[in-house]
């Protein structure tokens, strides 16, 4: 019993992570109505960025998120605006491959820079943990959760409260009503682009602290977002953060109680169970059938 | 001759809006009623529920005598009752003939063979688009007609699976008045052969001329039912058009 | 003979190309070259394989290469459980293996076609990592991450490639014959009108599921026979590159895409010119980072200048050069339905 609740507490708290990475991903989605294949090789890249800073110039890992968040918003901006806009015009069949041609070209990269060693990030406090109540609260866990709920917070502030969440919530109900209401469509899609690799870059300084990766990390992490976004429900916020948190519970138990090799099974199983019975996903919006 | 579609206390609700409370209406074996209202009114939605694609709350419907318990497109469509869109939606990447090859009615092995159809389908095809005047656009695709060519298409489309009953969803709208005019003559020939139509629409001039009865429709009900001369001349009608 | 030949156009050109193909070998290359014919024709025939799901049908899978290694697995687990004998016998269970990853296909395809659209290419992209997990983990029947080996076949030397090129060449010419006969029939009228609308299909009468099953099951077939095929040349099958998510399943995807989706011959044309590309850069470049990054702008450079791929587009130039000389018949024919005021009507409509 002791060890199941620490399980579900480390689950818990991975899942805050996992659900970070995810949102860029259903941002994207949202406003462009693409799937993001390179949100995974810009959480490495934000892990790299971390890994750098922490051991060339002796940086918190979680200080370097200050310098990961915008240099991966400027990536994101930088690749939407050369690589996306040019095939917007046929973005849905084409942004496939080449978000795919970003993540591989990226991972490329990075392997030139950093070799295609496994590296971790090791820092004075990597295996201190709290203790309340007799369980253990690995103070990166915390910190990573925390941060993270803070980072989505601010999205969906920045959603709900700001000239450019109302810009993004009317390009994805639709697209050529909102062009006609004076929404810059291309800059709302550049930004929202650049965010959701911004909350990647974040994300992956934390993901530097709690495994270790490669430059080819990122298409573990990819499938795993994918997913999550697909149980949950693809384009829902509070479907990303259920399947997110659903992910790592699953993993985190099954790691706890029987062996690490077969984590990943009953989140499968689990996603299969909610395609048969609710193919939108947890918290999507049935579209099927639409006239 | 006795009813061909007997729709009783159909209701749908979206949310927390009641789209249609309660219709009920019947069509009448060889009749081409027409169905009205005003904007908002739940005919679509009606058409949408008749045809399988959205499913009720409640109500019933009788096609032919026989209870329809859960429509389904695509039995619906073999039972003999088909229906265009509001939007004409055809097949655009593929050629003209071949969008009306496809709706022909084919099930069980007939699906494996080697060819698209067989002689007597394609020359079918062929006299209904002879008939639309589409003859000559037969190789072109069907995302390369005009928008009132489509409409047209999409009508002789839904002709290919001999329907009994067609549900056309605003024929005329969007549509030049040539186009209505041979909109207008097909549907009555088709009428002549036998077939049944219901027909939304909300040009009032084509539908005095065409329908009888009409079926008038407020608020995912009906308000009135009766010939083009009654429905005009009634006040309910009036106030629910000019209310608005 | 002649009005034969000319309505077996297609045929004919299929045939001769097919025949090149086979006398190919004897034009006495070497090995390495044969080598790449054999990648360029499982690039072929896994492209043709994917069209039928994706260009056809219009669901984008990313499940070709999760069939793929079923089939090689399937061939390698034949041989350790059976004994299949050697030399060529092995070729005839490929033809069985594909039908048996058909049938294995069917549920698989009943959970995914459960979602349509961008869903559907993640949930296929969810198969390939399932099953990939599956054969790193299930060592005791897949023999975990260094995988299963194969008894090389006996084979001289010189000949070696040979035997393998020829088996490859059937499995893509029997997909190429599977797409020709969809592409005119029935069953791939339905799948084009899946594609084009599949709710407007299914009020049209069309029962939806039986060209989504065909193909994916059909898709699913050919791409396990390169499969099994694939694991008797190289005589090992393992997790990394049988169930390849990276670089196999959008290459397939790619060498479509550059030939021309839902054309017969833009997969083969695509992986003409893809595979030697791709199979020099690995040489020349190595394992190396830089392939990585030659590869990633491979696929930049074919979507930014070649986003309809090479059949499509010099297929549309060729057909608006037609169009041009019947315009007058056509123009005749679009007067007398349409008076200028349509112009406007439509602008409204859309």
């Amino acid at each position: 019993m002791h060890l199941l609740i620490q399980a579900i507490i480390l689950g818990v708290l991975t899942g805050g992570l996992y659900a970070l990475m995810t949102s860029g991903l259903t941002l994207t989605f949202g406003t462009m109505r693409i799937i993001n294949m390179a949100q995974g090789v810009f959480v490495v890249c934000g892990a790299y960025i971390a890994f750098t800073m922490f051991n060339y110039l002796h940086i918190d890992p979680f200080l370097s998120i200050l310098v990961s968040t915008p240099l991966l918003f400027a990536v994101g901006v930088t690749l939407q605006t050369f690589l996306l806009k040019p095939i917007r015009h046929d973005a849905h069949r084409l942004s496939l491959l080449m978000t795919w041609a970003m993540a591989i070209g990226l991972e490329g990269i990075l392997s030139l820079i950093f070799g295609t060693d496994f590296r971790g990030i090791t820092t004075t406090y990597q295996n201190s943990s709290w203790t309340i109540a007799g369980y253990q609260f690995p103070v990166v866990r915390v910190l990573a959760f925390g941060l993270s709920v803070l980072i989505l917070v601010g999205m969906y502030l920045l959603l709900a409260r700001t000239k450019f969440g109302r810009a993004v919530r009317a390009v994805s109900q639709r697209e050529s009503a909102a062009k006609l209401l004076g929404v810059n469509t291309d800059r709302t899609a550049a930004l929202a682009f650049g965010i959701g690799a911004a909350t990647a870059g974040a994300a992956g300084a934390m993901f530097g602290l709690v495994s270790s990766f490669d430059p080819a990390s990122h298409y573990d992490l990819i499938g795993r977002l994918l997913a999550i976004c697909v149980l949950g429900g693809l384009g829902s916020n509070a479907g990303a953060i259920t399947g997110a948190v659903a992910l790592a519970l699953s993993e985190s138990l099954v790691q706890a109680e029987f062996s690490p090799a077969w984590s990943s099974v009953p989140f499968y199983v689990l996603l299969v169970i909610v395609l048969v019975a609710r193919p939108q996903g947890l918290f999507g919006v049935r579209t099927r059938g639409a006239i | 001759m006795g009813a061909l579609l007997e729709i009783e206390g159909l209701a749908k609700r979206f949310g927390g809006i009641v789209a249609v409370d309660g219709c009920s209406f019947s069509v009448e074996t060889g009749s081409i009623t027409g169905l009205i209202g005003p904007n908002g009114s739940g005919k679509t939605t009606v058409l949408n529920m008749l045809s399988g694609y959205l499913a009720s709350d409640a109500g019933s419907i009788l096609f032919d005598g026989k209870r329809i318990g859960r429509p389904d497109p695509t039995a619906m469509y073999r039972r003999g009752m088909s229906r265009t869109f509001q939007r004409a939606r055809v097949l655009p990447e593929i050629d003209v003939l071949d969008n009306l090859l496809v709706a022909a009615p084919k099930r069980g092995l007939a699906v494996w063979g080697m060819s698209k159809a067989n002689r007597a389908t394609v020359d079918y095809a062929m006299t209904l688009l002879e008939d639309f005047r589409l003859i000559r656009l037969a190789e072109a695709k069907a995302g390369e007609l005009s928008y009132g060519q489509q409409k047209l298409l999409e009508f002789a489309t839904v002709l290919m699976g001999q329907p009994r009953l067609v549900l056309l969803d605003e024929p005329t709208a969007g549509v030049n008045h040539v186009m209505v005019d041979l909109m207008t003559e097909r549907i009555r020939q088709f009428h002549a052969q036998g077939l049944t139509f219901l027909v939304i629409e909300h040009n009032m001039e084509f539908v005095m001329s065409l329908c009888n009865p009409i079926v008038v429709l407020d608020h995912g009900k009906q308000l009135f039912g009766g010939a083009p001369d009654e429905v005009q001349q009634n006040q309910l009608v009036l106030d629910a058009y000019l209310g608005d | 003979m002649k009005r034969w030949a000319s309505a077996h156009r297609g045929l004919l050109i299929g045939l001769v190309v097919i025949l090149a193909l086979a006398l190919f070998p004897f034009s006495g290359v070497e090995g390495w070259i044969v080598n790449i014919g054999i990648f360029t024709l499982m690039y072929a025939a896994l492209g043709s394989a994917w069209n039928l799901i994706g260009g056809y049908t219009g669901y984008v899978s990313l499940g070709s290469v999760a069939f793929f290694g079923l089939g090689a697995y399937g061939l390698a687990l034949t041989f350790q459980h059976v004994g299949v004998g050697d030399g060529l016998l092995p070729f005839a269970l490929v033809p069985v293996i594909g039908i048996a990853v058909a049938i294995i296909s069917l549920p698989l395809g009943f959970v995914a076609f459960r979602t349509r659209g961008l869903p559907f290419i993640i949930v296929t992209i969810s198969l390939v990592i399932i099953l990939q997990y599956l054969a790193l983990n299930l060592t005791a029947v897949t023999g975990g991450a260094p995988g299963l080996q194969v008894p090389q076949a006996p084979f001289q030397p010189g000949t070696y490639e040979q035997y393998f090129y020829w088996a490859m060449l059937t499995v893509f010419a029997v997909t190429l014959l599977a797409c020709a006969y969809v592409r005119g029939s029935r069953l791939g009228l339905m799948m084009f009108a899946v594609r084009e609308d599949e709710d407007k299909a299914r009020g049209l009468g069309v029962a939806t599921s039986v060209p989504k099953f065909a193909a994916f099951a059909g898709s699913a077939a050919f791409s396990a026979m390169a499969g099994a095929v694939w694991a008797y040349y190289l005589s090992t099958v393992y997790p990394q590159f049988a169930f390849d998510g990276e670089f196999l399943a959008m290459g397939i995807i790619l060498v479509a895409y550059l030939g021309g989706i839902g054309t017969l011959w833009g997969p083969f044309i695509g992986a003409l010119i893809l595979t030697p590309a791709q199979q020099y850069f690995a040489y020349s470049l190595g394992g190396s980072q830089l392939y990585l990054i030659a590869y990633a702008a491979v696929f930049v450079v074919v979507m930014l200048f070649l986003p309809r791929g090479v059949v499509t587009t010099f297929a549309d130039r060729a057909l608006r050069r037609s169009r041009r000389r019947k315009q007058a018949v056509e123009e005749l024919a679009t007067a007398e339905l349409e008076p200028p005021v349509e112009a406007s009507s439509h602008a409204v409509a859309r």
